[in-house]
């Protein structure tokens, strides 16, 4: 982790001093990982390759005056944001034809209605109300969710990850959609 | 809200829930951690109980002849008779005794009496307990310490009054016999300390009556040797001294009710101040009466080198009608010595004004051969 925040650091700085070399050392460093949540959301290699392109135009754009305490975690919510953006407007083009990952489809389940989160206000209370309930799991459950949520990663995956079987990743994040809609329940979005 | 856009609303989630640096392998467990450590527990669970369990079997320690005994004795209030345990032995071993304990029916202040008898005959001292844990001693020198506690208790139908009865055997040689009584008025204790002597081809037999009641100091000291023979009689001044001794005789006999048990067994005899039973026929008794008076005192008496049984009975006229008490008492006679045994009761003065008068009563009798040295009524 040391080694890690000292090389974050050292790219903000490179940012800040626009050298391109920070890019250089982002697609060493996390290329790999936002090829990969973009493409889980997108499924396809060319629209990956143009979200990640595109996330890091924004992090040079945007830094400075940026500064991230975390710049991993601030350029993956970047890719994640392109991908779901460039994933909503293809499936806008073709009018719901479109294929949604799976985990998307599972989060249906748990969807507050639209009336109920109709402003930014709501939707922060909806976003604390998530993380208050994430904050309430095991850390394994919690990375098991932000697996499955965040970066869509798909079971097989989360199995060898977390050294479960897919039917046990299966069952628990199950489980864990159905806690998370109790609480949206009790906390008045659903 | 559609599930794109949930996902990019939970976007917005804390930095430290989705930092990158947990993502590869944080939570697969290794593969010695996942397989061969519960392995190596199993095994090590397996060698435990097949090597290791097998040599740990409990040792138990020797179990050591019983010295404690509770008794538990029931009375009610009917006055019924006590069931008394008395157990005897021949071929020159003598076991008696017997505790009980009687509370009476319709007394104002109930009080529950224990008594506690020790019995000895020649090389030999046995204690018994009147229902379980018996303890038997046959240590030619033995000592026996028997405890005796009792509880005052107010009108009650019922009551329970355990007596924990203990011995312990120490070896002496000292050929004294000494009886000392204490009690309290909520509690007593009565505590018998005999020791017999070892002693080759004499018969010996003693019958030590320890009894306790309210506010009593009894202390009898057995001077030493005695005859070979003892005969349980009346004493031929008896008479003498009940006449010579105001007493209102009647009044004890009226309210003076005894019942012997053998063996257990109520024979419903009739006692009667005027008269001596001969024990003989009996191997072990059990004398229990009733009187009016406030307390009462049983006590082997050394009189004229002869052994006698005495009851003494002061009286209180001025205490209420039904104040009753029933004493219990337990007499051990070894049938082996064919005795010709009588017991005495001796009334005393209905009343003593203070404590003078009473030691001039106790010394009255210790000039006609009655021999205790302390006796006081508080």
């Amino acid at each position: 982790m040391v080694t890690i925040a000292n090389d974050e650091q050292n790219i903000i700085s490179m940012l800040n001093q626009r050298d391109e070399q920070a890019l250089h050392e982002t697609e060493q460093k996390y290329g790999a990982v936002c090829r990969r949540i973009a493409n889980n959301i997108l499924g396809d290699e060319r629209d990956t390759e143009e979200c990640v392109n595109d996330a890091f135009l924004k992090i040079w754009n945007s830094i400075p005056p940026a500064s991230p305490d975390d710049y991993a975690a601030y350029l993956l919510k970047i890719v994640r944001n392109n991908a779901l953006n460039m994933l909503k407007q293809r499936t806008r083009a073709k009018r719901g034809a479109g294929q949604l990952p799976a985990s998307l489809d599972e989060l249906s389940e748990i969807l507050p209605s639209s009336k109920n989160v109709e402003g930014e206000v709501e939707k922060r209370e909806l976003l604390a109300a998530v993380t208050q309930f994430l904050r309430g799991l095991s850390p394994k459950h919690r990375d098991l969710f932000i697996g499955r949520y965040w970066r869509f990663s798909d079971d097989e995956t989360l199995a060898q990850k977390f050294g479960m079987t897919e039917h046990h990743v299966q069952v628990t994040l199950s489980r864990l959609r159905k806690k998370l809609r109790q609480y949206l329940e009790k906390e008045g979005f659903l | 809200m559609n599930s794109i856009d949930f996902a990019l609303l939970i976007n917005e989630l804390p930095d430290e829930m989705i930092h990158p640096s947990d993502e590869e392998e944080e939570h697969r467990k290794p593969f010695a951690i996942r397989y061969l450590l519960p392995i190596a527990a199993c095994l090590i669970v397996g060698i435990v109980c097949a090597v290791i369990a097998p040599n740990l079997r409990v040792q138990t320690p020797p179990t050591k002849p019983t010295t404690d005994t509770t008794i538990f004795v029931s009375d009610t209030t009917t006055q019924s008779a006590e069931t008394t345990t008395v157990t005897r032995k021949h071929s020159g071993v003598s076991v008696s005794g017997s505790i009980s304990a009687v509370t009476s029916a319709n007394a104002d202040d109930q009080t529950d009496t224990n008594s506690a008898t020790e019995s000895t005959a020649d090389s030999s001292l046995s204690a018994q307990g009147t229902e379980s844990n018996v303890t038997t001693q046959t240590d030619p020198s033995q000592s026996v310490i028997c405890t005796a506690t009792t509880t005052t208790t107010k009108r009650t139908s019922s009551t329970t009054t355990p007596i924990k009865r203990t011995s312990t055997t120490t070896t002496t040689t000292k050929r004294t016999s000494t009886t000392t009584t204490t009690t309290k008025r909520t509690s007593t204790t009565t505590t018998t300390t005999r020791t017999t002597p070892t002693t080759t081809g004499t018969t010996r037999s003693d019958v030590t009556m320890v009894f306790s009641s309210e506010e009593m100091t009894l202390e009898v000291t057995d001077p030493g040797p005695q005859p070979t023979v003892y005969q349980y009689h009346v004493p031929a001044a008896r008479t003498v001294k009940t006449e010579t001794v105001p007493c209102e005789k009647t009044i004890v006999c009226e309210d003076f009710q005894a019942e012997i048990y053998r063996d257990g067994f109520p024979s419903g005899m009739d006692f009667d101040v005027d008269s001596a039973f001969d024990f003989s026929a009996y191997d072990c008794m059990l004398i229990r009466f009733r009187t009016s008076s406030e307390a009462a005192v049983v006590s082997n008496m050394l009189y004229n080198n002869y052994k006698c049984l005495r009851i003494y009975i002061p009286l209180f006229p001025n205490r209420q009608a039904d104040t009753v008490q029933i004493f219990t008492m337990a007499v051990a006679v070894p049938k082996e010595l064919h005795l010709s045994n009588s017991i005495e009761v001796i009334p005393c003065p209905s009343v003593y004004r203070n404590a003078k008068e009473l030691q001039d009563t106790i010394e009255y009798y210790d000039q006609n051969g009655v021999t205790f040295t302390y006796f006081v009524f508080e």
